[in-house]
C-alpha cells in the first residue's frame, strides 16, 4: 500500500475536499449570477431567434437597421461611428426589436393597472372608475377651462359657414349635415376619476362654452343638424343601457349608435334634399365579445395581462340592408370626419343604398369606401376633386373635443367650398 | 450609454461579463479596457482621442515628476507612497511639470464645458453695448469631461506630493481612467485607491453577486424611484410662475430633492455594483445624505468622491483653516462658487454653490452655539433648506428660482384664473407612491437612529447596540441571520432587476441628471 494513502492524517483528507454544504453554496451562488445573466441576455436570445411575445397593440413605428457595411466599406462605416451617426441608429433599431417586450410591458403594464389602478404615465388610454377607459384627448377637452375653450367668435364663424353651404346645396337638391359628435367623456362623466378631474366646477366650460356655444350658433344660423350627444342622452333616459350605446372600454360610440345617428342624418337629408329617405333599421342584437373588436380599443391599448370585457355580450345590429332598394340613381355621400366616422361609411357601405361612399379623414386621408385603399390627401388630385364635389350628401363630424380654428372641417371648407358652392363637377 | 438603457443592460452589459469572466487572469484588463474604451466610444467618438492622448501625457508626466521628486526611484523601482521630501524640498522643475500638467487639464475643461457659457455672457455683453457678437461655433460637451480631469489632476498632484506612486504600466492607467463604471458620471476615483486593484484583485462568485444586488438596487433606484418622482417634478418647474401655489412649488421641490438623490445615488449603485462583477472594490459616494443634521454634515454624506475632492485638491491647498477664520470661511465659499461651476455651466449653478457655501459658512460662524440646539431642531431647519437648495440646482433662470422661493415662502399668490392641474398628469398614483416610499427610505433612518441616542449626539454618533450574550436573539434577529432570510433577500434582489428591467422596457429611458457634468 502506498505510504502516502495510509499515512494521511483524517483531517487532512477532510480538508482536501469541500464539505457538500460548501458546493451546495458554490452551486447556489453560481445558479444566483447565472439567473441574472439570463435575465439580461434573455431579450436578445429572443430577439435572435425571433421567439413570439405578447402582441402589442397600437402602432408601432418601424425603424430602419443601422448599416453595418455602408457604401465606402470600413471606412465609411467608422466615419459613421465617429460623426455619432450609427449609435442612435443603433439605440432605436435595438429597443425597437429587443425580444419579449410585449411580455415585459404587459406585465409592467398589468402591475400599474391592477395594483396602482392606471395606466403607464404618457399612455394615451386614462383609466376611469369601474373599468371605463378614456382617451387622452377627451380627457384633455374635459378639463379644459373657461380661457382654453372655443372662442364664440370661431363657433359663429363655423355656423355661418355651414348655414351658407346648407343652403347653397339644399337649393339643388342635395343636403349637408353636420353632426355633434359627443366625447366620451360627456357620456360617461360620472366614471372619469378624481384624479384626472380638474376642479372646474359644473357645467364643465366645455359644456358651456363649446357644445352648448356650437348648439346655439347653430340654431342662431339655422344651420340643421344631429345632435348625437344629446340622441345619446334621450337614449340613456329612455332606459337604453348606456353600455349599449358606448361599451366601457371603446374610444368611440357603438355600432349601434352610429346607426341610430345614421337614420337622424338619412331623415334630415331626405328632407333638406326632396329626396327618398335610403331605408335602413337599426335592431339591436346582443354578440359574443371578440377581443380584436373596436368595442375594446382601448381596453387592448393598455396593453396589460388579465382583462376581461366588462360585459358578457357585445352590442351589435342586425343586417342594415333594406327589404326596398332607393331608386337609382343612387345617391352619392362624402364623410368628413374624425374616427367616429367609420361606423358611418362602414353602415352607410352595409345598406347598398349609396352608389359612392367617400371618407375624408381629418382632411389628411382620402378612402373610396369598399373600393379603394387610404391615399394620402392630394388637393386637387382626381380623388380629392371625386370625393369633395358634387356629392349628394355631405356629412360632417363635428367632434366636440376637436372643435377648433383650423380643424379637418374648417380646412375642407376653405379648399372644397368654393367648388361645392360654385356646383363644381369632379 | 447610460448603464439605465435597453442597450446597455441586454446588449453591452452581458456580453461584456461573459467575455471579461471567460478571458484568462493575465488578460482580464486587456478586456476591461477594450470594453472600457468601447463604452466611451458609443457616447463621445470623438473625444475618445483626446482622453488616450491625455492619459498618455499624463502618464509621462507623472512618471518624470517623480523621477525628480525622488531621483532614486524610477518607473521599475519606486518608492513607498508618503516617503516623499517636504514641498519646500521637492525640486522647482517637478513643481513646474505639476503645474503644465494641471493647467492643461483644467484648460481641457474650461474649453469643453465654459467656453459657450463666457463666450455667450460676452456676446451678451457686447450686444448690450451695441456692438457686434463675436462668431462663435458651439463647443460639444464630451461626457464624462469633469470627472476624468478631476481624476488626471488627481493623480499628478499625488505623485508630486508623494502620495501615490506612477502608474508601472500604461495600461493600468489607462483602465484607471477610462474603466467604464465611472468614466461617464463618476463616482471620482483617485489613482491612489485603485492602484493595487488595476495590478491585482480578487474574483469571486461572492463578490459577482453582490455586485449583481448592488447595481439591481441602483437600477431601481433609477428606474423605479427617481424617473418616477421625475414627473411631478419636470411637471411643476414647467409651470409658470402665475400656476405656482406654495404647495405645488413644495411638491415640486421635494420632488425633485428625491428625484437627484435617487438618480444620482442609484446610478453610483450602479457603478459600485459594476465595479465588482470584475472584481473592483469602489468607495461608497453616498451615505443618506438627507439625514444630515446641517449642510457641514451633509457634504461629508453627499457626493463623497466630490466632497472629499473639492477638501483634499483645492481648500486644503488654498490654505484651508490654517491661516486665521476669515480666510478659511473666503476658501470655503470659494470652494462651494466653484463646486457650483463646477456642476453646470449657468449662473444657476453658481447661485447653487453660493447658497450652499453661505449656509456652511454661517454654520461655521455659529460654530458650537448651533451644535447645542436640540437635534430635532437642527434636522427641521436643515432639511427644508435642503430642499430649497435644490431649486437653484433645477430652475433653468435666476427668475424662476425667485418665483419657485417666493411662492414656497407663500409670498406669491396664485392668478384668478390660473388652470387647476390634474392629478393624474402630475402625481399618478405609481409616482405617488414612489415620492412617499422615496421619503420614507430617506428619513426613517432618522427615526430608528434617533432611538438611544444621547442628548446632543447626532444620528450618526449614536452609540452602538450594546452585546448582550446572555440575551438570546430576538426572534427577528434569528430570522435576518437566517438561511430563509438570505433566499428571500436573494429573490427580493433578483425579483427588483427583472422589475426593473421590465419598467424601463416599458418607460423607455430618461437621461441621467449627473450625465454631463
Amino acid at each position: 500500500m502506498p505510504a502516502d494513502l495510509v499515512d494521511r492524517p483524517v483531517e487532512s483528507a477532510a480538508a482536501a475536499a469541500p464539505p457538500p454544504r460548501a458546493l451546495l453554496g458554490k452551486l447556489g451562488l453560481a445558479l444566483n449570477i447565472a439567473a441574472y445573466v439570463a435575465l439580461a441576455v434573455l431579450p436578445v436570445i429572443a430577439m435572435t431567434a425571433d421567439w413570439r411575445a405578447n402582441d402589442l397593440a397600437g402602432v408601432r413605428a418601424e425603424v430602419e437597421a443601422p448599416e453595418l457595411h455602408p457604401q465606402g466599406g470600413r471606412r465609411a462605416f467608422l466615419a459613421s461611428i465617429y460623426h455619432e451617426v450609427f449609435q442612435p441608429k443603433a439605440d432605436a433599431w435595438f429597443q425597437r426589436y429587443l425580444g419579449l417586450t410585449g411580455t415585459s410591458i404587459g406585465i409592467d403594464n398589468s402591475i400599474l393597472l391592477h395594483v396602482f389602478g392606471e395606466a403607464k404615465p404618457g399612455s394615451t388610454v386614462r383609466v376611469g372608475d369601474d373599468g371605463v377607459y378614456f382617451i387622452d384627448d377627451d380627457i384633455d377637452y374635459f378639463n379644459k377651462s373657461g380661457d382654453q375653450v372655443t372662442s364664440a367668435a370661431y363657433l359663429d364663424r363655423l355656423a355661418t359657414r355651414l348655414a351658407t353651404l346648407q343652403q347653397s346645396l339644399a337649393a339643388r337638391g342635395k343636403a349637408l349635415v353636420p353632426v355633434i359628435v359627443p366625447s366620451k367623456t360627456s357620456i360617461y362623466r360620472d366614471k372619469v376619476s378624481a384624479s384626472w378631474t380638474a376642479d372646474l366646477g359644473e357645467p364643465r366650460p366645455t359644456d358651456v362654452h363649446t357644445y352648448q356655444a356650437l348648439r346655439r350658433a347653430l340654431a342662431a344660423h339655422g344651420v340643421r343638424h344631429v345632435d348625437a350627444r344629446d340622441l345619446i342622452a334621450r337614449r340613456i333616459a329612455a332606459g337604453t343601457p348606456r353600455s349599449d350605446l358606448w361599451m366601457p372600454e371603446a374610444r368611440h360610440w357603438s355600432g349601434y349608435t352610429g346607426c341610430l345617428t345614421l337614420i337622424e342624418i338619412t331623415r334630415l337629408y331626405a328632407e333638406l334634399s326632396g329626396r327618398p329617405r335610403p331605408p335602413m333599421r337599426c335592431q339591436l342584437k346582443m354578440v359574443e365579445p371578440q377581443w380584436n373588436s373596436a368595442d375594446f380599443d382601448l381596453m387592448r391599448l393598455l396593453n396589460a395581462l388579465l382583462l376581461e370585457p366588462s360585459q358578457p355580450l357585445l352590442p351589435s345590429i342586425e343586417s342594415l340592408k333594406a327589404d326596398r332598394p332607393v331608386p337609382e340613381p343612387r345617391p352619392t355621400v362624402s364623410v368628413v370626419a374624425t374616427s367616429f366616422g367609420w361606423t358611418l361609411t362602414s353602415q352607410l357601405l352595409e345598406t347598398a343604398q349609396w352608389s359612392a361612399i367617400y371618407m375624408n379623414y381629418y382632411n389628411s386621408h382620402l378612402f373610396k369606401i369598399g373600393e379603394q385603399p387610404q391615399e394620402k390627401m392630394k388637393l386637387g388630385s382626381p380623388l380629392w376633386r371625386e370625393s369633395a364635389l358634387d356629392k349628394d350628401l355631405y356629412i360632417f363630424d363635428l367632434f366636440e373635443g376637436y372643435l377648433a380654428e383650423g380643424n379637418y372641417i374648417d380646412q375642407f371648407l376653405d379648399q372644397a367650398g368654393p367648388g361645392i358652392l360654385a356646383g363644381e363637377k369632379p | 450609454m447610460p448603464f439605465s438603457s435597453l442597450l446597455f443592460l441586454h446588449a453591452f452589459l452581458p456580453a461584456f461579463l461573459i467575455l471579461y469572466w471567460i478571458a484568462p487572469r493575465f488578460a482580464k484588463n486587456g478586456v476591461a479596457i477594450a470594453g472600457s474604451l468601447a463604452f466611451y466610444a458609443w457616447g463621445a467618438p470623438r473625444f475618445l482621442p483626446v482622453v488616450l492622448g491625455l492619459g498618455l501625457i499624463d502618464y509621462f508626466l507623472a512618471a518624470r515628476i517623480a523621477a525628480l521628486v525622488h531621483p532614486a526611484a524610477s518607473p521599475r523601482r519606486r518608492s513607498s507612497p508618503g516617503d516623499a521630501p517636504p514641498p519646500a524640498a521637492r525640486p522647482r522643475a517637478a513643481k513646474l511639470l505639476l503645474v503644465l500638467g494641471v493647467t492643461m487639464h483644467l484648460s481641457i475643461l474650461a474649453y469643453f464645458k465654459y467656453s459657450n457659457f463666457f463666450v455667450g455672457e460676452f456676446n451678451r455683453a457686447l450686444t448690450d453695448l451695441g456692438l457686434g457678437a463675436i462668431p462663435w461655433t458651439h463647443v460639444v460637451l464630451p461626457i464624462g469631461v469633469s470627472f476624468i480631469t478631476f481624476e488626471e489632476i488627481t493623480y499628478l498632484c499625488d505623485v508630486y506630493r508623494g502620495d501615490a506612486r506612477p502608474a508601472r504600466r500604461i495600461s493600468h492607467y489607462l483602465l484607471f481612467l477610462t474603466l467604464f463604471p465611472h468614466s461617464i458620471a463618476g463616482p471620482i476615483f483617485r489613482w491612489k485607491d485603485l492602484e493595487a486593484q488595476l495590478a491585482h484583485r480578487e474574483h469571486s462568485l461572492e463578490l459577482v453577486r453582490s455586485g449583481f444586488e448592488r447595481f439591481s438596487l441602483g437600477l431601481a433606484k433609477k428606474i423605479l424611484l427617481a424617473d418616477s418622482v421625475a414627473i411631478p417634478a419636470d411637471a411643476i418647474f414647467a409651470l409658470p410662475a402665475s400656476q405656482l401655489s406654495p404647495s405645488l412649488a413644495w411638491l415640486g421641490a421635494i420632488a425633485y430633492t428625491l428625484q437627484i438623490y435617487f438618480d444620482f445615488s442609484g446610478y453610483s449603485d450602479m457603478a459600485i455594483g459594476l465595479g465588482r462583477m470584475i472584481g473592483f472594490r469602489f468607495k461608497e459616494n453616498f451615505n443618506q445624505p438627507y439625514l444630515s443634521a446641517s449642510f457641514t454634515e451633509f457634504w461629508t454624506r453627499w457626493h463623497i468622491s466630490l466632497s472629499s475632492w473639492l477638501r483634499d485638491y483645492l481648500y486644503i491647498p488654498l490654505g484651508g483653516n490654517r491661516k486665521g477664520q476669515r480666510r478659511a470661511l473666503v476658501n470655503l465659499m470659494i470652494v462651494f462658487l466653484l463646486s457650483g461651476l463646477w456642476h453646470g455651466a449657468a449662473w444657476t449653478f453658481v447661485l447653487w454653490g453660493a447658497f450652499h457655501g453661505s449656509i456652511v459658512t454661517l454654520e461655521r460662524l455659529a460654530g458650537a452655539r448651533r451644535d447645542r440646539l436640540p437635534l430635532v431642531v437642527q434636522h427641521a431647519t436643515t432639511l427644508p433648506l435642503l430642499v430649497m437648495s435644490w431649486v437653484f440646482f433645477r430652475a433653468t433662470s435666476a427668475g424662476q428660482i425667485a418665483d419657485f422661493l417666493t411662492a414656497m415662502v407663500g409670498l406669491d399668490e396664485v392668478a384668478d384664473g390660473a388652470v387647476p392641474l390634474v392629478r393624474g398628469l402630475y402625481l399618478p398614483s405609481f409616482t405617488l407612491a414612489a415620492l412617499v416610499f422615496g421619503a420614507a427610505a430617506c428619513l426613517l433612518p432618522l427615526a430608528w437612529k434617533y432611538r438611544g441616542a444621547p442628548p446632543g449626539a447626532k444620528p450618526s454618533q449614536a452609540p452602538p447596540a450594546p452585546q448582550a450574550p446572555l440575551v438570546p436573539a430576538s426572534p427577528l434577529a434569528r430570522f435576518t441571520t437566517s438561511a430563509g432570510f438570505s433566499l428571500l433577500a436573494r429573490t427580493g434582489y433578483l425579483l427588483l432587476f427583472a422589475l426593473s428591467a421590465m419598467h424601463l422596457t416599458n418607460m423607455r429611458i430618461t437621461p441621467l441628471i449627473y450625465f454631463k457634468f
